[in-house]
């Protein structure tokens, strides 16, 4: 390998340590009734949409989650469920973004909640997996 | 603390927080790391994202958590249990009840190494 060298310099001005398996992070929605309690969602690079628990749509005002935009999700298994979409405003790590929420009743009730691209794309943010770290 | 990593030179300090997490009558410290690159940046003001302890503590008692819960939400301050549900908004209802309606929303796996088969 050659001399290493600074390809760029990042600015971080926070470190999150999840201590976890996966980065999972504590987000806070901002919603028009207020500001939920700290939820997780795990940072998942792979997927572009969010999708949240059907189960916290109610926390988050929302009675009826088919009120929201119709869209599908393509699962690893091929499987294309329905799912619907919200705009949504969080915190996370520190920034306020607003992105889109997908829920999805065929989303096992035990999955953990995901962060897709279409939130965290938004966010410069480093995972320094060796220390369970996230800087943001 | 200076380390150098990838060629980058990071400086990491140490602050603490004091954190009235209820319902302990003692406070609490929690301990955050701040990475900065800027020698020039001036004290910024940092503080542990809501739910962070929460998210520690239940990663040390997970395995206790998910024989007591698995599958199920619990509403957590501190170190503390404050409600638990079949969803999210049940458990929150339930801390909320008690007076913690910030109580961190957590879903417990169902079993044992559940997560660690999820494929995305």
């Amino acid at each position: 390998m050659g001399q290493a060298g600074v390809l760029k310099r990042l600015t971080f001005y926070s470190e999150h340590n999840y201590g976890t398996p996966r980065p999972e992070v504590p987000l806070v929605v901002h919603g028009p009734s207020g500001d939920s309690p700290p939820l997780y969602a795990l940072l998942d690079t792979g997927a572009r949409p969010s999708v949240f628990q059907v189960s916290v749509a109610s926390l988050l005002g929302i009675g009826d989650v088919t009120a929201g935009q119709p869209s599908t999700l393509l699962l690893p298994d091929g499987s294309e469920p329905d799912s619907w979409v919200f705009p949504a405003e969080a915190t996370i790590l520190g920034h306020r973004i607003r992105f889109d929420i997908s829920f999805c009743p065929a989303f096992a009730p035990t999955m953990q909640n995901v962060l897709g691209m279409n939130a965290i794309g938004q966010i410069i943010f480093a995972i320094e997996h060796a220390n369970t770290s996230v800087y943001a | 603390m200076e380390v150098v990593t990838r060629g980058c030179t990071v400086t990491m300090s140490q602050r603490e927080y004091r954190v009235g997490a209820a319902p302990a009558t003692n406070q609490t410290i929690e301990r955050e790391r701040v990475t900065l690159t800027s020698a020039s940046m001036p004290n910024p003001v940092v503080r542990p994202a809501p739910g962070t302890r929460e998210q520690r503590w239940f990663h040390e008692h997970e395995t206790e958590m998910i024989g007591q819960y698995g599958g199920r939400w619990i509403a957590v301050s501190g170190d503390t249990v404050l409600g638990a549900g079949n969803d999210a908004l049940e458990a929150h209802e339930q801390a909320k009840a008690r007076g913690f309606p910030n109580a961190a929303l957590i879903l417990v796996p169902g079993r044992e190494g559940e997560w660690d088969k999820l494929v995305f």
